[in-house]
């Protein structure tokens, strides 16, 4: 067995020197920091749980719902866009068709969001030459409207560019996994008599369900932060205040007005509560569909 | 898989890893950046001349880099030969604030040897940090003496003196540690009469810009920007103030709005789309604070109002409050871009160049060379955003203090080897030399003949000279080619020192003697006008005894500033700017409270008690010296 | 497809029924929408980048140049250090990846033995720090102390494992089949023989998978650069494209504040905006990828476990 141990020594090494080590700043989370007391200041004085006061701030509930409701919604659209898509790309006949679907189907992945938040202004302008509200003079009519300046058209433009920007590579790792499913399961299949939606549904899907509930645990993990990037480069100052989140609020507590303690505090909460979910996510998946990872 | 890949991946391998190792081992040894290659050994050597060896230092600034290199560098190679030193910039990354990098660098060792950052040297807390680590050089005046002959005759020259900027320079624990890279042309008494230093004195004023056509459609006495052009030549190449301002009857707030609103029943077009009366500032809330610069009558590109012995604080003034809902009723008649809070810069310069637009701030040349290619029959005129009197209801502008003290410095840190600082000393020094200002003028002798105000270009040079004396950038060999940059952009080896410097420059030499045409940009024309006009009503006086942060460096001020700086004070403004007229006052009082309530307002009877101190004991005696 | 070619190939012969084709139809016409819709601002970003910058700032650029140009691309790629830093990021690239997927794989491989004596407690090792991060100072100092600074490696080393790519990867290798194992065992072969023989071999679609990520990762990171590096001479191409854009930004700026009173001063620059900039940076950043990308994805077309057991 021992020799065996060498094969996680590298990743074990590496993790402990570039993730652990840097954990010890998170201390200030505990602290009233203060960048002159002693090296780094970590010499500030421990105040306890004090920096954790926001948990009883009525407004940071606010944050966390609307955090909770741009992830929930994500991961109820986004999440099985790229299942459905994977498998619908699956399902075609021609095998170059399929190659150039696919690499243009990624293409947004690489597209930074400042790109797309500049693409997403220009064409949801008020102005005449806003494409959306083009299309919607002519097929609805009524006043042109400025969607950018409306915090209830948020949502939905977050949905629809986040699905728009990684449904594509989102596929990637399904593919892989469906093509290593034994191709003599669906002859068996076949055999007795299944067509091609019985076969998806009986042999696809259950090959690939241990990497799909990798992935969901994951973004179950994630649902108490937000894309950053996306919120960061979509939102204005008109609706700045209605669409924030934890973690732009973190952002911005800890870059521009410096409260490095609390900003450290609301992350190391966000990071136990992740935790939390992870676990719950796991076992719950181990109980239903004997797949988890811990 | 593997098969394929391993004598590629290898070969890949084994080139890069050659290449690299040469590159890594340059600076493998500690993470501090500083490579001294010594090419001689190097003595003690203070005194007498110095003993240069080639060395590179990093330097972490934030003056304008130009993303496209010159392509016959002529001044790079002449600093590296006077110097021999060669700068690399450092940047600080996105997210990162100024005292947590100084943190960082501090801690890892890899504080870079120069620092020219006003975000940095200004910050109270990044330079205390700095200093109380002992991680900056003092600067004496010994050393000044010794390495920095050029700035001790350059001061005195201009009727200042070491002495002086020893004085002006003091950070809070008397010790001097940064040095100038801007200057302020009134603080040295022999500029201030000089009428080459014209250019740099009085106060930055901002303008607006008007279509002419919809201009003289409104007011028919008013001229048009070629009709301005042909008084600008007749008068020789000048306008005075009343010529450049007189004709147009915009002079507040009002008069403003009821021409944006005689311009929207006009109901012109450009096209298909409609002319937007006005876009009077970028889309960043924040500049309502600055671009139209005196809408309420008062010069409040500053936070302070000064008025003689009181102190106000110019945005928790009822004033403001109207200037904003003023905005709000903009806003709402349709008089401004619906989308003018939130557009993308490149989209309001575009439609800034089509000509959709009655009245911009800023960015119009562009549109008049289109205008003028595509005849559309109109031209831009410059106007100041009211006129003001400089001893009004909020401030007293008559009187202005001066310093060497500008918010441009230079560090030094103590990665600098204490036997490197001298040149490193020598490197600034020659920087702040009449020879280097002359080189960045003119660029090195071979590019000109004559002397004084006889200097001409040589003919081959004159795409160059239509750069710097006129102001034509477009010839293919122009200043950027040479790397002579104008005030754009900047070559951290030819490190910028601003301001004071020559005053003998392509500009103002050809003025004397070049003919005024209609190709000259009018706005320079216009700019001088307003700019003199204010000029020759201020005075100036020398700051002793108290500096500007006393006031504005305040850590109490600094927090309340942090507030009204944060992004959801300005939010707050923003929804108060676009919200509908019965619901401003509501939205107001959310960024009022937020930024201007009780904390802030002791903060601010703080101040207003220290300053009436500053004022009785420092400034009055002054002011009244130069009655 | 792997099952239909191999049904082709075992001579039996698929009846498409009605709902098959009007599904396959469906499909098919799904997909072009997906493409159209996918791939239309990628096409305008092209012809963007192909426009003048002042023209195309004027809007209705739909489907076409008007101003057709290459000023953009003259303009990012005339910077000198472009071509080092090309070589240098293909280097990073390469070494990255294979790194990689070397430090990854093995870790996946030892985790996957489910009687291994300590496996849960390195996985939550693993797993914790993406609860608990640290701070872009603590990280930076770490950094510095090793060496990592100004250092290429610093490109590859810190990078070099992924937690969540070890879990896709031992997902994969739990469903190889234990019989293949046990019979090498039997035969003699040790654990790492086993691993290059029989689970690497097998796991093509995986490793094409990750290797992909991989290198796209470090083709597209600009970041490490922005904090880590400073010499010129190790800069990457995102870096490179990145400081360019924000220097157009920057003196774009500063064009602003010059036009509020100071000495005009026009470039001959001004038909490149930045905006132009940008488009021509994301064109040259992304394109490489696009050509690499089918040659990965071949990899996903091969029935590799067919007769595996067999033999």
């Amino acid at each position: 067995m021992y020799p065996l141990y060498f094969g996680v020594l590298p990743s074990i090494l590496l993790t402990l020197i570039f993730s652990y080590l840097p954990m010890f700043t998170n201390v200030i989370a505990f602290m009233d920091y203060d960048m002159f007391n002693g090296w780094l200041g970590l010499g500030s004085p421990f105040v306890g749980f004090q920096n954790f006061s926001f948990l009883k701030d009525p407004d940071f509930y606010k944050l966390v719902t609307r955090t909770l409701t741009y992830s929930v919604a994500g991961l109820i659209f986004s999440f099985p866009a790229s299942l459905l898509l994977a498998l619908a790309l699956n399902e075609l006949r021609n095998e170059l068709f399929k190659r150039t679907i696919q690499t243009i189907s990624y293409i947004p992945h690489f597209v930074s969001w400042v790109t797309v938040a500049s693409l997403v202004y220009i064409f949801l302008s008020v102005d005449p030459s806003g494409l959306i509200n083009n299309l919607k003079q002519a097929m609805v009519g009524g006043e042109r409207i400025s969607f950018m300046q409306k915090p209830e058209y948020f949502l939905a433009i977050l949905l629809i560019t986040g699905v728009w920007k990684e449904i594509g590579w989102g596929t990637i790792i399904y593919l892989a996994s469906i093509t290593s499913i034994d191709p003599q399961l669906y002859e068996a299949a076949q055999i007795d008599g299944a067509g091609r939606w019985k076969q998806m549904l009986h042999v696809t899907l259950p090959g690939i369900m241990p990497a799909t509930v990798i992935l969901l645990i994951f973004a179950v993990g994630g649902l108490f932060s937000s894309n950053f990037d996306q919120i960061y480069n979509l939102q204005n100052d008109v609706i700045r205040n209605d669409v924030s989140t934890i973690n732009l609020y973190v952002y911005y507590k800890g870059l521009r007005d410096q409260q490095y303690s609390l900003s450290t505090a609301i992350g190391l909460f966000q990071g136990v509560i992740s935790f939390i979910l992870i676990r719950t996510a796991n076992f719950i998946s181990k109980k239903v569909a004997d797949v988890g990872f811990l | 898989m593997r098969s394929v890949r391993k004598p590629i991946a290898l070969l890949l391998t084994a080139c890069l890893l050659a290449g690299v190792a040469g590159c890594g081992s340059g600076s493998s040894n500690s993470a501090a950046p500083s490579q001294a290659q010594t090419s001689e050994a190097s003595g003690g050597g203070s005194e007498g001349p110095l003993n240069l060896k080639d060395m590179k230092i990093k330097l972490q600034t934030t003056y304008y880099q130009p993303a496209k290199p010159s392509t016959d560098d002529v001044l790079t190679p002449i600093w590296h030969e006077k110097t021999k030193v060669s700068a690399e910039v450092v940047d600080i990354p996105q997210d990162v604030s100024v005292e947590q990098w100084v943190q960082m660098q501090a801690a890892a060792g890899t504080l870079p040897e120069v620092i020219i950052n006003h975000a940095i040297i200004s910050h109270p807390a990044a330079m205390k940090y700095l200093v109380s680590s002992g991680k900056v050089w003092e600067i004496t005046k010994d050393m000044a003496e010794k390495y920095m002959p050029n700035l001790v005759k350059r001061l005195s020259q201009f009727g200042s003196s070491i002495d002086l900027l020893m004085e002006d320079m003091k950070y809070e624990d008397g010790k001097v540690y940064y040095l100038p890279v801007e200057w302020d042309a009134m603080a040295f008494p022999k500029l201030q009469t000089d009428p080459r230093a014209n250019e740099w004195a009085g106060p930055h004023y901002y303008t607006l810009s008007f279509r002419d056509d919809i201009l003289t459609k409104i007011f028919p006495d008013a001229k048009t920007e070629d009709q301005l052009k042909d008084l600008y030549v007749k008068n020789g190449g000048k306008l005075s103030f009343e010529e450049a301002t007189g004709d147009v009857p915009i002079k507040n707030r009002d008069d403003l709005y009821n021409y944006l609103k005689k311009v929207k029943a006009l109901g012109l077009k450009v096209g298909e789309k409609n002319v937007i009366p006005a876009q009077l500032c970028p889309a960043d809330p924040g500049s309502i604070m600055w671009a139209l610069q005196t809408a309420y009558g008062a010069f409040w590109q500053q936070e302070f109002g000064y008025k003689d012995d009181q102190l106000n604080y110019l945005k928790s003034l009822p004033a403001f409050k109207d200037y904003v809902q003023w905005y709000n009723k903009l806003f709402n008649e349709g008089l401004m871009d619906p989308e003018a809070w939130i557009m993308k810069s490149d989209m309001i310069d575009a439609k800034a160049v089509n000509g959709e637009y009655a009245v911009i701030n800023g960015k119009v040349d562009d549109a008049r060379k289109l205008s003028q290619q595509e005849n559309r029959g109109y031209g831009y005129r410059t106007l100041p955003i009211f006129p003001i009197e400089l001893d009004n209801e909020f401030q007293n502008l008559t009187y202005n203090s001066v310093s060497l003290y500008q918010q441009g410095s230079i560090i030094f840190t103590k990665t600098i080897k204490e036997e490197d600082l001298p040149q490193i000393l020598n490197w600034y020094d020659f920087n702040v030399s009449e020879e280097a200002m002359e080189l960045r003028a003119w660029g090195p002798p071979e590019f000109y003949t004559g002397d004084g105000a006889d200097r001409r270009f040589k003919p081959e040079y004159k795409d160059l000279e239509q750069d710097k004396a006129f102001g034509h950038a477009d010839g293919e060999k122009n200043g950027a080619y040479y790397g002579l940059f104008n005030e754009i952009a900047n070559n951290p080896e030819v490190l910028k020192i601003n301001g004071f410097g020559y005053l003998d420059t392509p500009y103002n030499v050809y003025a004397a003697t070049k003919t005024p045409s209609k190709e000259d940009p009018i706005d320079n024309a216009v700019n001088s006008a307003i700019r003199k006009h204010y000029r020759d009503q201020m005075k100036y006086y020398r700051r002793v005894g108290w500096a500007i942060s006393d006031i504005e460096g305040d850590p109490d001020y600094a927090k309340a500033h942090d507030k009204i700086e944060s992004k959801e004070a300005y939010s707050y403004l923003v929804n108060s700017l676009v919200c509908k007229p019965e619901e401003f006052d509501a939205k107001f009082k959310l960024y009022n409270d937020l930024c201007y309530g009780s904390d802030f307002q002791a903060t601010l009877k703080k101040l207003q008690a220290k300053w009436k101190d500053i004022y009785d004991q420092h400034v009055k005696p002054e002011i009244d010296k130069i009655q | 497809m792997a099952a239909f070619r191999k049904e082709e190939a075992y001579g039996l012969r698929i009846k498409r029924s009605a709902g098959d084709k009007a599904y396959d139809t469906f499909n098919v016409l799904f997909m072009l929408c997906l493409a159209f819709v996918t791939v239309y601002p990628f096409w305008y970003i092209l012809v963007y980048s192909f426009n003048e910058g002042r023209d195309a700032a004027m809007g209705g650029l739909w489907f076409w140049p008007r101003k057709w140009t290459l000023q953009n691309y003259k303009y990012v790629l005339g910077n000198p250090y472009i071509t080092n830093a090309f070589l240098v990021t293909i280097a990073r690239t390469v070494i990255g990846s294979i790194i990689h997927m070397v430090v990854t794989g093995f870790a996946a491989y030892t985790l996957m033995k489910k009687d291994l004596p300590g496996r849960k407690a390195i996985v939550y090792f693993y797993m914790m720090p993406m609860f608990i991060g640290g701070t872009l100072v603590s990280s930076y100092l770490v950094n510095a102390k090793l060496g990592l600074l100004n250092n290429f490696f610093v490109y590859i080393i810190p990078g070099a494992f992924s937690f969540f790519m070890m879990l896709v990867i031992r997902t994969f290798f739990e469903g190889i089949p234990e019989s293949l194992e046990e019979s090498a065992m039997l035969d003699g072969a040790g654990y790492y023989t086993i691993f290059f023989r029989i689970y690497l071999p097998l796991s093509g679609p995986i490793i094409a998978a990750t290797v992909f990520f991989s290198a796209v990762g470090h083709w597209l990171d600009y970041y490490t650069n922005l904090l880590y590096v400073s010499d010129k001479h190790l800069y990457t191409l995102q870096y490179v494209l990145y400081k360019v854009v924000v220097a157009s930004e920057t003196s774009d700026m500063y064009r602003e504040l010059q036009e509020s009173g100071r000495l005009l001063t026009l470039t001959s620059e001004q038909q490149v905006t930045t905006q132009g900039l940008k488009m021509a940076t994301l064109v040259i950043v992304t394109f490489p990828v696009l050509f690499v990308y089918p040659f990965f994805q071949k990899y996903f077309t091969k029935g590799v476990l067919v007769g595996a057991v067999k033999a």
